[in-house]
């Protein structure tokens, strides 16, 4: 019996057979043509926030990071296809996922990463975009990037290591 | 072909990548950190110069080159490691020569860029004519390389071993 209280391992299966992820998901080429889908977002998140991050840190020296800026939202679009590409495995197999350890340290440094960047507009973002090309940024500002770059470095770690952790073998709960 | 690829199998080093506590994993990690790298400062500079972010001095995009160059650094020996741990896998998939053309002619066009694109842009010339072309080209196969190193793991035919 899942010891879970909040999320229904049973519920989440059955509603992604009723949305016909399931059966999408389950066709020959539904779970490959999704990892690629996964992969392509991770690549143009790494590519685009991650190298804005290393820019921070004062590699690539002589970029404006106003300009570099303008590749973002390459960069959350690709976020936006991982998203929705991760939700489908999990929403097929949920047993495998919602209780693995390393997808929750992955869920976890997200949220990092997401509240590291809602930070980083907040409180250091104007101070960048006043630094020149050739320039390193405000502390604060390399501060945040550091701790994006790490997020984000370990969101991939954790990701090729979700089926080293698959439960029962692995059970993490830490709400329950 | 088999028997060679099976003999290699055998050697301690495929043996250890294949069964030594978590090795294989952590080559996965190393290579997946590598190609990040690689593909992502592959990425940035391929946008650049098809004219994404055309504010930045597209001359100055020169300094993600060593970023690609460690991602490099990273991902062929972690690699050569995945490839040694299973060649019959690796090598009787079709789609693995897919995976390997496209990122070499994508390291070729980002050198024919480096060499031709960059100096012109530093010197403030216009770009050479199909720069743009060959950055479009070059983006192309290194999203092609990440689909087709995605799609080994379900496409290999022959596994020897375990």
């Amino acid at each position: 019996m899942d010891p879970d209280p909040f999320l229904d391992v049973a519920a989440i299966a059955q509603l992604g057979r009723n949305l016909g992820i399931n059966g999408m998901m389950t066709m020959r080429w539904g779970w490959p043509i999704a990892e690629v889908f996964h992969f392509f977002g991770l690549c143009l998140l790494f590519g685009t926030v991650g190298l804005f991050d290393l820019r921070m840190l004062g590699v690539a020296r002589g970029v404006s990071l106003r300009a570099l800026h303008r590749l973002i939202p390459f960069g959350l679009g690709g976020l936006a296809m991982s998203v929705t590409t991760g939700l489908l495995f999990v929403m097929t197999t949920p047993d495998q996922y919602l209780h693995n350890p390393a997808l929750l340290t992955k869920f976890a440094l997200m949220l990092v990463a997401g509240f590291n960047m809602v930070l980083f507009y907040l409180i250091a973002a104007r101070g960048t975009w006043l630094t020149g090309p050739d320039d390193l940024p405000p502390v604060p500002a390399r501060i945040f990037g550091a701790i994006s770059l790490a997020c984000w470095v370990g969101v991939m770690t954790c990701g090729r290591v979700i089926t080293v952790f698959r439960p029962p073998a692995f059970y993490w709960c830490p709400w329950c | 072909m088999n028997g060679i690829f099976a003999s290699i199998e055998h050697w301690p080093l495929s043996v250890w990548a294949r069964e030594g506590n978590y090795i294989y994993f952590v080559a996965l990690i190393f290579h997946a950190w590598g190609m990040a790298l690689l593909i992502g400062g592959g990425i940035v500079i391929c946008l650049r110069v098809l004219g994404v972010g055309g504010a930045a001095a597209l001359a100055k995009f020169r300094g993600f080159f060593p970023v690609m160059w460690v991602g490099a650094a990273l991902a062929i020996p972690s690699g050569l490691m995945l490839l040694v741990a299973y060649p019959a896998k690796s090598f009787t998939n079709p789609v693995f020569a897919i995976k390997f053309a496209c990122l070499i002619i994508a390291a070729l066009l980002m050198r024919r860029l480096a060499h031709g694109a960059f100096p012109a842009a530093a010197r403030g010339e216009p770009l050479p004519h199909n720069s743009r072309a060959r950055a479009g080209l070059a983006l192309a196969l290194w999203l092609g390389g990440v689909a087709a190193g995605k799609l080994l793991l379900h496409t290999y035919k022959v596994l020897l071993v375990g």
